[in-house]
């Protein structure tokens, strides 16, 4: 701070004032009971003192309210980068986030993936696509899925048990064969065997989300490191609140640069957000098979509307701040309630 | 009170500003990542198949030995340009350009590597022996197989019928590839009867073509 501490910059200025005023009550002193001294002369010497004074009051509040938008600034890019930090542990790195982002058309791409898929091997094979009829179900796709993502998450080994559907698959098949009066044993059955192993080997491909390995390990690799930045953005935004609030005396008037800082930061979390999502630029997103691009382009959009949902919650604490300020300079913050909120934020602040 | 607006504003403005300098080191790398992840147009999963063959269209007189390159439309992925048929074993397949499992649920696919009928090189079509290529197990020698395209019709006797393994049949592809000669091949999976489990063997009918105009290049 160039040499200067904040306490150095509130004795000065509010010194400087201080003094200016004890100087206007001492030179009326002298010029009622000192009257050896002209008229005249004294006026011009209090003129001129007044003056130089004055400067030196602007030039010192002029200097405190510029270091107080730097702080102030500083506080609200402080913020922003928490705020970033905390949507990431919220939303990155967060099972119930990946849950949430998991719906019921996510399902239904997995369930329709694999049925292609199925499809797509069935008729080489020489069977009638009506074997994979209700073989597969999206209820049985979601238990897997949801499945595979807390083991994931938990960190444990996760393996669907497909017992029913190869069950269900078996019947089709041996049903279809028998309308065609072809009898279910020896090489015909093994046949069928390896071909229910084959469906399985799809349905176990497609059901574990892509990439979630990936999230797994970078999870573990950032989350702490990103918590920790979180701690430390959040108690250098704390220090540089409390520098903001103790720089004056009132604290109404420190409160008005971290007002700022918060509009700042709500602004900042909102723009290039909200740009993107009027933009719908999750929708452009490159991914295949459809279930991944609907999960990517979900999973984007949620974290897009959690950023403006933060904005929302820094726009509230402004508007607050501003709503105490209001009520703080019109001295409104009276009667016993009032005086109490007043003091206690006074004390505080003089306590730190 | 208008300070409570304009100062975050110019926060807002400045912050953008720092965070944009603050990460120009790795700015571009970002801007290309983002360019090869995020598409113009929002995918489409479910595209359908087009056609640009239309059975009643007038095609060129028959003493019109050849058709200028340039009148011929050329068919995109995914486009249904064509009709096979062979009336003795009652084929009948549409032909789409492109061979994908999306293609061959549709009608017969035709390799794209390959040529399309007229230009004097090979043309490969495939479709699943228990739909549109089911009648290929009568097929033999000295068949006509007619190939109705979008700008010509071609008609192909069948030289040679035969069952292939996998790895001999692409062996064939980049013989037939090379030559400078118009041969079809129409190819499906062997055997035909159900539940056989994976085949790795391919049923091909050759023919050369006796019907239809050239495409030639140039006036």
């Amino acid at each position: 701070m160039g040499g200067i501490s904040v306490a150095d910059i509130r004795k000065n200025t509010s010194g400087s004032s201080t003094r200016s005023r004890s100087h206007s009550h001492s030179h009326s002193h002298s010029h009622t009971h000192a009257g050896a001294r002209s008229h005249s002369s004294g006026r011009k010497h209090y003129s001129g003192y007044r003056s130089e004074a004055h400067g030196t009051d602007q030039s010192r509040e002029a200097y405190r309210k510029g270091i107080s938008y730097v702080f102030s600034f500083i506080l609200s890019v402080f913020l922003l980068l928490g705020t970033v930090c905390l949507t990431a542990l919220n939303s990155l790195f967060s099972e119930s986030f990946f849950c949430s982002v998991i719906q019921d058309d996510y399902y239904q791409a997995v369930l329709n993936q694999v049925v292609t898929e199925a499809e797509d091997y069935t008729i080489p094979v020489g069977l009638d696509l009506s074997v994979l009829d209700g073989v597969f179900t999206v209820d049985d796709v979601k238990r897997d899925v949801n499945g595979h993502v807390t083991a994931a998450f938990r960190g444990y080994e996760f393996r669907p048990n497909v017992e029913s559907e190869n069950a269900r698959l078996y019947a089709n098949v041996a049903a279809y064969l028998e309308e065609g009066h072809v009898a279910v044993e020896g090489e015909t059955e093994d046949v069928i065997q390896a071909y229910i192993e084959d469906i399985d080997s799809i349905y176990l491909d497609e059901v574990p989300m892509p990439g979630i390995a990936l999230i797994k390990a970078a999870r573990e690799k950032v989350r702490g490191a990103v918590t920790a930045a979180l701690i430390i953005l959040f108690a250098l935004s704390f220090i540089l609140a409390v520098v903001l609030l103790r720089l004056y005396r009132y604290p109404h008037q420190g409160m008005r640069f971290i007002t700022y800082a918060f509009g700042g930061c709500a602004l900042m979390c909102f723009a290039l957000p909200f740009g993107l999502y009027l933009s719908k630029v999750y929708e452009h997103v490159l991914a295949t098979p459809e279930y991944f691009y609907i999960f990517v382009s979900g999973y984007l959009r949620c974290l897009l509307e959690s950023f403006m949902k933060t904005a929302a919650l820094w726009l509230i604490i402004t508007v607050g701040c501003m709503v105490y300020i209001y009520l703080s300079k019109n001295g409104m913050l009276r009667g016993k309630i009032g005086e109490k909120i007043s003091k206690k934020i006074s004390r505080s602040l003089r306590r730190l | 009170m208008p300070a409570y607006f304009i100062v975050p504003v110019i926060f807002a403005v400045l912050g953008y500003g720092v965070l944009r300098v603050a990460l120009a080191p790795v700015w571009e790398l970002g801007m290309s990542a983002a360019s090869m992840v995020l598409v113009e147009d929002t995918p489409n999963f479910y595209p359908e198949l087009t056609t640009i063959y239309d059975p009643d269209m007038e095609k060129p007189e028959q003493e019109q030995a050849f058709i200028h390159a340039e009148d011929v439309v050329e068919p995109k992925h995914g486009e249904h340009y064509g009709e096979l048929a062979c009336e003795r074993i009652q084929l009948k397949a549409p032909v789409y350009w492109g061979d994908d499992n999306r293609i061959l649920r549709s009608g017969a696919g035709q390799y794209e590597i390959s040529s399309l009928p007229g230009y004097g090189e090979a043309i490969i079509i495939c479709a699943h022996n228990n739909t549109f290529f089911r009648p290929l197990q009568k097929i033999k020698e000295d068949d006509v197989i007619t190939f109705d395209t979008n700008y010509d019709t071609y008609q192909y006797r069948v030289t040679e019928v035969s069952v292939i393994g996998e790895d001999d049949l692409a062996k064939r592809f980049d013989t037939m590839l090379s030559e400078q000669k118009e041969t079809l091949l129409l190819y499906t999976c062997y055997p035909f009867h159900a539940i056989s489990g994976r085949k790795t063997k391919r049923l091909c009918a050759f023919g050369e073509r006796i019907e239809g105009a050239d495409v030639i290049w140039g006036a």
